[in-house]
């Protein structure tokens, strides 16, 4: 191949460029323009990587593994096909590029198919509705919400009905045409519904339409609409034996599995999905009907040109739908605590500790900052710099959204109490399918519990996905050699906190889990540090007060700030002298004190006077918290 | 050319490249000359060595856990060909057609794999034969079992019930949760191994708690939820239990999970009035009854019963809970009367030390299988359940219930017995090779009720197991398919139409399907 050929080719290309009309170049440019801005804004606004890794909120995120095993029984059930693909494609948003990429392509293809169909009702001048489904994912993305199965299955029920509107335009004035229409229309049916379930249904809508109100073949479309019926029903409840509920909702947006998400984050998301699924059968509705009235042809001339003015006009008024829609659905509440589990997850402290920043009020955000904090070393000083709440520690608060809520067994395996963070971790995969994270989590519980057949089970699924596979065989490989792993750090320390005396229970206090697990083992620091944690976010100075000694079980160079502050209130408080084991507390702290309790007493009564006056100088200390903020000082 | 030589030609153009190819394969195929003899027998998983296996039981399949670069297993008999299976990663998938001819026609002999591994150098290794034995009698043909994730606290996942096929890897859906959109699916009961009068309890949280009855070619729902059920042999009622059954869970320890029956009686379904009975003698206020099971003559009915160690509704976790201990006992039954006896002593649980569950009579009602435990009721989440057997027949002769404990028990927990129609097979869950992971396993039980080393139930993948997160609990032998399945089932569940039953309410009657608020 000469250079001059391709140099020939090119000249074509731009001299077939040349000769077409402005508003077609204007709409490739707004079309480059506009996906190229969707890609940017997923890849570095959304990013992906945090609805990958959002694996314990984000319910049912499909999760692909290796293998003809998982093909087999993931492909061999109406919509399998699409599952299967869908799964694949999501491991692509574990790099926040190629993620963007995925869905950008998917928004693209709708916005692809949705024009080529309104083409097809010869309403040319309707085409900018197409870029509502691009839009409409776009509410959906920034939303974190994660719906590739029924997004991609409702893109393979266009490009189907694309195909079959195109061959029934090639055979509508023939005779044998309607009977072949009605064998294409079996055959893509078939096919279909074995491929995207229930989506099927978005095809058939759309070809009994275009025959009743576009074709005038009445008949055919109340016959169109009969098959439809009967092929999912013989296909899905007859030969691949899924339940009739399954058969006529798998992989549509109102499916009872898409609907039944009860979390607020994300409310009115699956509403957004229900008008992805149903806008174009509902807009070739529209202009069919448009079309029976029209009789002067107004709307459904042919030509598509526009003038620079109105395609000026009409770019303008699409960004700023597009902006709109962005300002509309993009959280930074909801980026910042994807940003923080993706941080906790991957032990990126310090940025957590500055995502926190966006999101402060959240339970599950406390306690993310509680963790980033202990494992800065930062927890007994700082902790009173972020915003605080006892039921937060722990992730208690029953008002918490359920699915955080199961997120409570990263702390637990960190302070070693393994058992509970099993039992949640169990519970999240039960709810949130079988995510790599959560099976890496039980794998290593059963290894430091020394449950080497569970662990291998878990390792071996592990060993069938894309990036944990490594990971899996390593320790797969190592417990093969030396079953014990006693070269693992992280299982010989959990090992040693961990509590080894056993007692049935249906609800374990907090207060009591710390203290069994500094029975098991006195220099378990997180333990520790939680246990007094815990007292100060529910005001307990007298137990602070009480275990002061314990620091002597670790190598504090001082009593840490937060301690002395709360040791000073309980003096102040009881009138007692506290036993400090040989600690002092600082001369900072108890000038800092007497300071702060000044100008408490001289605001006596005026609390919100009193809050403005602490608030800058005190706002990080426990007795800010204490005397102004504490829950109880609230309800006083 | 002439046209016949035209045709000649070309027909010998395409043949020859085809003789060509299949020469080049028969000629690569693997041979094995020589070999150098290993005395000892191979590492293979599943363990399928020294086992009796039913003449009709699926290819067991296995792989080969030696080094090498090819495998080869030789499965022969005395009667019929050698089965030959080559494989480059060590899993020997054997063909089924080739398989049940030799079983078939070597019933009572052994069975003998002989592996073969070819290390880095080329050269052949034999290892010593593994040899099983092929019983005489074949085993039910199909399981129906419940697949489910390990801890199921919130019943969205999928919960389902399905039946295998034991001579084949078949496995089909009976009935699944996203039939009525979401829920439990409880234990499922057979009478005499028939698959087509069963019980399921269904536990749906839109479309209520009920139970399913298969019986005379009809399914129906019945407006109560049955737990632990046994269908008397004649077909007329069933026995079921009702329970509290809250959940619990353990500080430390390899098993997270318990449970504690804090209130329990026994209920029986007339199949014929569809009436809900009961008699005081099987729910007594004190007792904790539970596990019933059948007799093969209908005689008695057995079951499991506890003193309460304490009074009212409990809504925390009792301190007692490891101070319950089940006794077997049993009460007589007239059937044409409906004439309940008095309770007797089987084996009371100060006798035996530990608290007795899950009692299986055999069909021929010779043996009575059970589960003991250190404490409480349920053995499939304790480590410390064992397998036991009973000879019923020695019992009414000599009047004293004598026992033993089974060899087949592991350190791991055994539960879920379930017998063969012809008493010759007992199929039960362990976790005995896979941790959490729930395993159904099958044993063969002579004339003289030895016991004898379980095989896994066989999978197309050996290595299937292996990934799998899924249990596999209360396997139950039938003597074939469940014909009502998928959205038959679904749609009498969800249909407004079932049989309306009155509880009978007695002083010992346990809070209706009371569900509890625990924090994890």
């Amino acid at each position: 191949m000469s250079k001059s050929f391709f140099c020939g080719k090119l000249e074509l290309m731009i001299g077939s460029f040349r000769k077409l009309p402005f508003c077609e170049i204007g709409r490739i440019g707004r079309d480059v323009v506009l996906f190229v801005s969707f890609y940017l804004y997923l890849w570095l606004v959304v990013d992906s990587r945090f609805i990958y890794y959002g694996n314990e909120v984000i319910v049912d995120y499909p999760v692909f593994f290796r293998g003809w095993a998982f093909f087999r029984e993931t492909v061999f059930r109406p919509g399998g096909l699409v599952v299967y693909i869908s799964r694949f494609l999501s491991e692509f948003l574990y790099y926040s590029w190629t993620g963007a990429l995925v869905i950008t392509a998917l928004a693209w293809g709708l916005y692809i198919t949705t024009k080529a169909i309104i083409d097809k009702t010869e309403a040319r001048r309707f085409r900018e509705l197409s870029y509502a489904s691009p839009i409409l994912m776009l509410i959906l993305y920034s939303r974190y919400t994660h719906y590739i199965v029924v997004i991609l299955a409702l893109l393979l029920a266009l490009i189907f009905a694309y195909f079959y509107l195109n061959f029934r335009s090639a055979t509508a004035d023939k005779s044998a045409g309607k009977m072949k229409s009605i064998i294409i229309f079996l055959f893509m049916s078939v096919v279909l519904y074995t491929a995207a379930a229930a989506a099927y249904f978005v095809f058939a809508a759309l070809c009994v339409i275009y025959e009743v109100l576009f074709s005038r073949r009445r008949w055919l479309g109340v016959l169109y609409l009969f098959l439809a019926v009967v092929i999912a029903y013989v296909e899905g409840v007859l030969f691949f034996r899924v339940s009739i509920i399954e058969a006529f909702s798998d992989l549509l947006a109102f499916s009872w599995k898409v609907a039944a998400k009860p979390i607020p984050i994300w409310k009115g998301m699956a509403e957004v999905l229900c008008i992805l699924c149903f806008f174009v059968p509902a807009v070739v509705f529209l202009l069919g009907v448009l079309r029976v009235f029209d009789r002067k042809k107004t709307f459904f001339a042919g030509s598509s040109g526009t003038s620079v003015g109105k395609w000026f006009l009409m770019t303008i008024f699409l960004f700023s739908l597009t902006g709109g829609a962005v300002f509309y659905s993009y959280d930074s509440q909801l980026r910042g605590l994807m940003a923080v589990d993706y941080y906790a997850y991957h032990s990126k402290w310090d940025k957590l500790l500055r995502a926190s920043r966006e999101c402060s009020n959240n339970s599950y955000i406390m306690y993310a900052v509680n963790r980033a904090l202990y494992h800065t070393g930062r927890l007994p000083t700082e902790m009173f710099a972020y915003p605080q709440h006892p039921d937060a520690m722990f992730l208690a608060d029953k008002d918490i959204d359920p699915f955080f809520k199961w997120k409570k067994f990263d702390a637990r395996i960190d302070l070693g109490i393994l058992n509970l963070a099993e039992i949640n971790l169990t519970v999240c995969q039960e709810l949130n399918g079988q995510r790599p994270m959560i099976l890496q989590r039980l794998a290593l519980i059963k290894m430091v519990k020394g449950d080497l057949d569970s662990a291998r089970v878990y390792l071996n699924a592990l060993s069938r996905t894309l990036f944990y596979s490594d990971w899996a065989k390593k320790y797969l490989a190592e417990l093969e050699s030396n079953p014990d792993l006693l070269g693992d750090e992280q299982v010989q320390n959990l090992r040693q906190v961990m509590p080894k005396k056993d007692h049935g229970f249906r609800s374990y206090d907090n207060d009591k889990m710390l203290m069994d697990l500094l029975e098991t083992n006195k220099h378990n620091r997180m333990a520790f540090e939680y246990l007094m944690g815990w007292y100060l976010l529910n005001g307990r100075v007298d137990k602070i007060a009480l275990n002061i000694g314990r620091l002597n079980d670790f190598n504090y160079k001082q009593i840490p700030r937060l301690y002395e502050e709360a040791l000073l209130v309980y003096k102040g408080d009881s009138k007692q002298e506290v036993d400090l084991h040989g600690w002092k507390i600082s001369v900072e702290s108890v000038k800092r004190y007497n300071d702060f309790i000044d100008i408490y007493t001289r605001y006596a009564g005026g609390k919100h006077e009193v809050y403005n006056e602490l608030l800058e100088d005190y706002g990080d200390s426990f007795l800010f918290y204490f005397f102004c903020r504490w829950p109880e000082t609230e309800e006083k | 050319m002439s046209k016949y030589n035209r045709y000649l030609t070309m027909i010998l153009t395409a043949t020859l490249p085809a003789v060509a190819v299949c020469f080049m394969f028969y000629g690569c195929r693997e041979r094995i000359d020589s070999f150098d003899m290993v005395d000892r027998l191979p590492r293979i998983r599943p363990d399928y060595s020294e086992v009796v296996l039913p003449p009709n039981i699926a290819p067991l399949n296995f792989a080969i856990k030696e080094d090498g670069l090819h495998y080869c297993a030789k499965i022969y008999s005395k009667n019929g060909s050698v089965i030959e299976v080559f494989s480059r990663s060590g899993k020997i998938e054997i063909a089924q057609k080739a398989w049940h001819s030799l079983l078939g026609n070597n019933r009572g002999r052994q069975l003998y794999f002989d592996v073969y591994v070819k290390g880095q150098s080329g050269r052949w290794r034999r290892y010593a034969s593994v040899t099983n034995k092929i019983a005489n009698y074949d085993i039910d043909s199909f399981i129906v079992y419940r697949k489910i994730y390990p801890t199921t606290v919130h019943l969205r996942s999928l919960v389902g019930v399905y039946q295998r096929n034991l001579r084949n890897f078949e496995e089909r859906l009976i009935l699944d949760n996203s039939n009525y959109k979401g829920g439990c699916l409880n234990c499922h009961s057979f009478c005499n191994n028939r698959p087509d009068k069963m019980l399921m309890g269904i536990r749906s949280y839109k479309y209520g708690f009920s139970t399913l009855l298969i019986e005379d070619g009809k399914v129906e729902k019945i407006g109560a939820k049955f737990g632990y059920t046994s269908w008397h042999p004649g077909g007329k009622l069933a026995v079921y239990s009702t329970n509290q059954l809250p959940m619990f869970w353990h500080s430390a320890g390899r098993e997270v999970r318990d449970t504690v029956n804090l209130n329990s009686s026994l209920v029986y379904f007339l199949s014929e009035t569809r009436q809900l009975k009961t008699s005081p003698e099987i729910s007594r206020k004190e007792q904790l009854e539970n596990w019933p099971v059948w007799s093969a003559d209908g005689k008695y009915l057995y079951f499991c019963s506890a003193l309460k160690p304490w009074s009212g509704i409990k809504k925390l976790l009792p301190e007692q809970y490891k101070d319950v201990m089940y006794d077997l006992v049993r009460i007589s039954y007239d059937v044409d009367s409906e004439q309940w006896g008095q309770v007797e002593e089987v084996l009371p649980a100060k006798d035996a030390g530990r608290s007795i569950a899950m009692p299986r009579i055999s069909p021929d009602g010779r043996w009575l299988s059970f589960c003991m435990i250190d404490y409480g009721y349920l053995p499939c989440w304790r480590s410390d359940s064992d397998l036991y057997l009973m000879d019923l027949q020695a019992a009414e002769k000599t009047g004293k219930f004598k026992y033993r404990q089974l060899d087949i028990s592991s350190p791991e927990s055994e539960a879920w017995q379930s017998w063969s129609s012809n008493s010759r097979w007992i199929v039960f869950s362990s976790k005995r090779d896979y941790g959490v992971f729930t395993r159904t396993y099958i044993s063969y039980v002579d004339q003289e009720g030895k016991v004898y080393k379980p095989i896994l139930l066989p999978q197309k993948d050996p290595a299937f197991y292996d990934s799998c997160l899924f249990t596999y609990t209360v396997p139950e032998l039938v003597i074939g398919p469940v014909k009502f399945v998928g959205d038959k089932l679904g749609r009498v569940i969800r249909g407004s139409s079932e049989i309306k039953v009155d509880m009978p309410i007695t002083m010992a009657s346990p809070e209706a399907d009371r569900r509890y608020d625990f924090q994890l």
